[in-house]
């Protein structure tokens, strides 16, 4: 794959490098050593005639910093709720929510969810779920959880406190089967951020918050 | 398929073959009655759902999503093991009482069973069985951003597949018989699947062939020798549910007849018990049909009935009656 000139972007963000384990654990010393980029996320899409998200609170803002050790890859995560939604227990109960989209075979696609012959990995976090879940999608409406059980390797960390969620998600460098994304240094890759706030009228599906395309290198 | 509500006696075996049959005490499942029978008039199960909307007849945006213990009721148990002494017993619990009490939780599915309308003697009620009407139109299909509903080509039965299924409800809001329910354990929608399997051996529903009144027929919509073709088609005397709501239901109903109400002075007047303004709110053929022409429907239905009715007493034979009666499980399951 080429490598985007990104220099000067403000969609940019660096996969810093660092030698040796790295914990899952927010207070782990690499995070210190890693820059952090804001990701801006003021896109709304209109699915099957389903609420959108309310105008006047799409604008949202996550602090984004992404590290590896040549083997796994660490993605952080920070972004304010004032109310954490964590159940799905009832009708009315949705939980908050977080995903990350890259192209999966090319170097662009369409950032709704893909498309077709050129689809799209996803990892998708939710405050519920015993772990994030790899998806791959091919278009709006499309997206199913990869069913080879290897490609659902994504540990990841989450705690919400003084009006902060924190969710730290790692997952292997190399892809663990054709259903994901292999992240290779020297490489720059499309990735965009989606976020749901489960308690701001039942953000779910298509009636979410996404970012435009970012531009992530790995060093 | 046809429900018959002249002979609906309320027992709720449909219901208790369709529960143990498919979704039984599974968490997640305790609420879901996919085939309910309610009382009308009455609120219904889900409490009030005729006043919620789906996605024809609402704004989408402003369809609520119900509550598991206000909107379907609490799984009541009952201290048999106590009562039943199954486990030793208990003396002093001499009586079956539900847990939660209903004075704390007021209400659950069939809340209001037999409480009805009208004061004596011209009180009335009847009984409703209600399954997912695998509608033409199913507004849960539409409503579904991934496809995850679908309709079968071979029988037009609609189902949920779990793989897709990702939970976001928005079928349960688009139903607007509100016969979609959401799992809170598996985290997906569910819904009646018209017994599929049975059907595939040609076997009714379980909830037809477990019926003690015989009120149901089944059988395909171009099938012209099917009972219930002709119930609906050749007699035309089966209705939809809320037609209005514009999905194109393939459940039918035969609306219940009802005896005549007594006047102040005590005799007898021309007018049913169960009033024809309330059965034609509930029941006509399409959904483009006015109030009026439900009235004139409804009447119409009743008149057939009669006539027929009539015949059979005076010693003649009427194909409509012999459907009615349905002698054999044969007449009724044709699929």
């Amino acid at each position: 794959m080429p490598v985007h000139d990104i220099s000067g972007s403000s969609r940019a963000i660096t996969a810093g490098y660092i030698s040796g384990p790295i914990t899952l654990d927010p207070l782990d010393p690499a995070w210190t050593q890693t820059p952090e980029t804001v990701v801006t996320l003021s896109r709304r899409i209109h699915e099957t005639g389903a609420k959108m998200v309310a105008a006047g609170n799409e604008n949202r803002r996550i602090k984004v910093k992404v590290v590896h050790n040549g083997t796994d890859i660490f993605f952080s995560h920070q972004w304010d709720e004032s109310t954490p939604n964590v159940m799905v227990n009832d009708y009315s109960l949705f939980a908050d929510a977080l995903a990350m989209e890259i192209p999966l075979i090319t170097e662009t696609s369409s950032i709704w969810m893909g498309a077709m012959d050129k689809p799209v990995n996803i990892i998708y976090w939710r405050a519920d779920l015993a772990s994030p879940e790899n998806i791959v999608g091919g278009g709006i409406g499309t997206t199913q959880i990869s069913s080879d059980e290897k490609s659902q390797n994504i540990r990841h960390y989450q705690n919400w406190s003084n009006g902060v969620w924190n969710v730290i998600i790692t997952r292997p460098m190399v892809a663990a089967s054709q259903n994901q994304v292999s992240f290779v240094r020297g490489v720059t890759y499309r990735l965009a951020l989606a976020n749901w706030k489960g308690g701001n009228d039942a953000e779910r599906g298509g009636n979410k918050i996404i970012s435009d395309w970012q531009y992530l290198s790995i060093k | 398929m046809v429900f018959d509500l002249n002979k609906c006696i309320g027992c709720h075996t449909c219901a208790m073959a369709c529960k143990t049959m498919w979704t039984d005490r599974d968490a997640g499942q305790m609420h879901m009655y996919w085939m309910n029978v309610e009382t009308r008039p009455g609120t219904g199960y889900p409490n009030d759902w005729e006043n919620q909307g789906g996605w024809f007849n609402a704004d989408r945006n402003t369809i609520p999503l119900p509550n598991i213990y206000q909107g379907y009721g609490a799984p009541w148990e009952y201290n048999y093991k106590e009562v039943l002494k199954t486990e030793g017993g208990d003396t002093s619990v001499p009586q079956l009482v539900p847990s939660p009490k209903p004075s704390e939780h007021p209400y659950a599915s069939n809340w209001d069973e037999d409480v009805g309308k009208g004061t004596f003697p011209n009180s009335y009620h009847f009984y409703l069985p209600r399954i997912c009407n695998h509608c033409t139109d199913p507004a849960c299909l539409e409503a579904c951003p991934r496809q995850a509903v679908y309709k079968r080509n071979e029988d037009g039965i609609v189902l949920i597949d779990p793989k897709r299924c990702r939970g976001y409800r928005y079928c349960v809001k688009g139903c607007p018989y509100k016969k979609v329910y959401y799992n809170p354990e598996a985290k997906i929608s569910q819904k009646c699947i018209f017994c599929y399997p049975r059907i595939e051996e040609h076997k009714g529903n379980f909830c037809a062939t477990q019926c003690a009144g015989r009120i149901s027929w089944i059988g395909y919509a171009d099938d012209a020798n099917s009972n219930a073709y002709k119930l609906i088609n050749k007699w035309k005397i089966a209705l939809r549910l809320h037609p209005e709501y514009k999905t194109e239901p393939n459940v039918f109903y035969i609306p219940p007849l009802s005896p005549p109400t007594y006047s102040f002075t005590g005799t007898v007047t021309n007018s049913p018990r169960i009033p024809i303004d309330m059965l034609a709110k509930m029941f006509g053929d399409t959904h483009d049909q006015n109030y009026d022409q439900r009235v004139t429907r409804m009447k119409q239905i009743f008149d057939i009935l009669q006539n027929e009715r009539n015949k059979v007493a005076s010693g003649g034979s009427s194909e409509l009656i012999d459907i009615l009666i349905s002698r054999s499980e044969t007449d009724r399951i044709q699929v």
